[in-house]
């Protein structure tokens, strides 16, 4: 019998077995719970985008209709030329999106959404045959008014992939948030499920010197430790991911450099999140202190940390 | 307007959290491939949540998001050319009393995979989702005459593993 009740049709040989099959098959698929914060994020960056293009044309069309011809200094509008491939902001369940250097030149990209994440993918590998990465989420400084709804969805994200932390209730949210700040939240995807126990950093939002908002003057080159959170040993996922370490950097910095102590070194990508002005570093420890190096776009050495990579 | 929204969120979660594990089990059937499948569902999800007031509006919001979630997998079957490990020939079995339940699970999977996706949309909607072929061919967006054929044809790909379906005993239906 179908859904709708309606016309008899020909019964198709094998159908009834094929029914089965497939139903028995479906009936081993696990599908865990809805992935809901991911979903909402994502619909409403969707929604964003099409009032941002409706807009666009709206304002095409006004154009249009006065007669005018938008040829003001070759094209390029007030708000300047789109960043090329700066910025990607992708769902939890995305795990194939592009790595992000470059530079994201603040207000490219609309107005900001503190309910609308982006993200980037900050670094990734191979442990055990398995694919891991880290990702960096920017949730945008959300004010007093969204601080809540946006700790909610940022909880939800995490209480998804199995972190068991209570939601944050609004009491709570208000007294201890920093509404004037930008939220990163740090976390592991390991062979496509993404990990619980993020690693976060609240930081200044663009338009503030760059940098951490809490701690000291040191917090302008600041640091963030991933994956050294696994409470269950072995059974915790976050066990078999390699720890790693995030760092905050200023914008001029153009490149980076890491030295091993036993001579290797790596030149991790300097990353721009969104809109923001920070820019940011990661790298993979190697159980050995290393030196950190940060070089200007004319090769110039503007700073070095000795112990950045100690935890 | 902030309670507006409220109302529309909370209706918006009600559905995801009652349509996901049909919908994830429709995606898998359609790709074979469970985190693909969350993929294409969660996008279907996000676009719906987009034009929630228009899918509150029809007959069957449900109907309505399987038929995204359908287009989602079209689209990126169109999109990627080179299809899901398409197989020409499912191998060989060893026997009858050699199937294990995985071994099925595998072996119609394989078998699946080896139909082009329109026949696989229509044996999926046709014999999973239980529409009918007016139903279905509503969702695939195709004429009634065209769901007939690819399912007519699906199952008959299916069939030649004449083994694998009169056995099915894939854990028998959950």
């Amino acid at each position: 019998m179908n859904h709708d009740g309606t016309s008899v049709e020909a019964a198709v040989e094998g159908e009834e077995e094929v029914t089965r099959a497939l139903s028995g098959l479906a009936g081993t698929v696990e599908t865990g719970p809805a992935p809901y914060a991911a979903v909402l994020a994502g619909g409403r960056r969707r929604v964003v985008r099409r009032r941002a293009s409706l807009g666009g044309a709206l304002a095409l069309a006004l154009v249009a209709v006065a007669g005018g011809v938008a040829a003001v200094n070759g094209g390029v509008g007030p708000g300047g030329p789109a960043a090329g491939g700066a910025a990607v902001a992708v769902s939890s369940a995305d795990v194939s999106a592009v790595l992000v250097p470059g530079a994201a030149p603040a207000g490219a990209q609309g107005p900001r959404d503190p309910l609308v994440p982006t993200r980037i993918q900050v670094l990734t590998g191979t442990e055990d045959g398995k694919p891991w990465s880290v990702w960096a989420a920017l949730w945008p400084a959300p004010g007093k008014e969204r601080i809540h709804e946006q700790a909610r969805l940022i909880w939800a994200e995490d209480a998804a992939a199995g972190y068991p932390w209570p939601a944050p209730t609004e009491e709570y949210v208000n007294q201890y948030g920093t509404p004037d700040a930008d939220h990163v939240v740090f976390y592991y995807v390991l062979d496509g499920k993404r990990l619980a126990t993020p690693a976060e950093a609240l930081i200044a939002p663009p338009g503030a010197p760059v940098g951490l908002t809490y701690g000291g003057s040191g917090d302008r080159f600041g640091k963030v430790w991933l994956g050294r959170q696994a409470k269950n040993g072995e059974a915790d996922p976050l066990f078999h991911v390699p720890k790693a370490q995030a760092g905050l950097v200023q914008p001029d910095v153009a490149r980076a450099e890491v030295r091993w102590t036993d001579g290797v070194t790596a030149e991790p990508a300097v990353l721009a999140l969104g809109d923001s002005e920070a820019r940011w570093i990661a790298v993979a420890k190697r159980g050995i202190p290393a030196e950190l190096r940060l070089y200007a776009a004319d090769g110039s050495l503007i700073a070095t940390d000795g112990k950045w990579l100690d935890s | 307007m902030g309670a507006k929204k409220a109302e529309r969120d909370a209706e918006f979660n009600a559905f995801v959290t009652g349509a996901w594990p049909r919908l994830i089990r429709t995606a898998f059937l359609l790709t074979g491939d469970r985190y693909l499948a969350e993929d294409v569902v969660q996008t279907a999800l996000e676009r719906t949540y987009a034009a929630w007031g228009r899918v509150t509006r029809a007959d069957d919001p449900y109907a309505y998001v399987r038929r995204i979630v359908v287009n989602e997998h079209a689209r990126r079957f169109r999109r990627r050319r080179v299809p899901e490990q398409l197989v020409t020939a499912v191998p060989e079995r060893s026997g009858p009393d050699g199937f294990a339940r995985l071994d099925d699970r595998a072996a119609l999977l394989e078998a699946l995979g080896t139909l082009p996706p329109g026949q696989r949309q229509a044996v999926v909607l046709r014999y999973w989702e239980d529409l009918s072929e007016t139903q279905a061919a509503a969702a695939m967006g195709c004429s009634v005459g065209t769901v007939k054929s690819q399912a007519s044809k699906g199952i008959a790909k299916l069939r030649e593993l004449s083994s694998l379906i009169t056995r099915t005993s894939i854990g028998d239906a959950a």
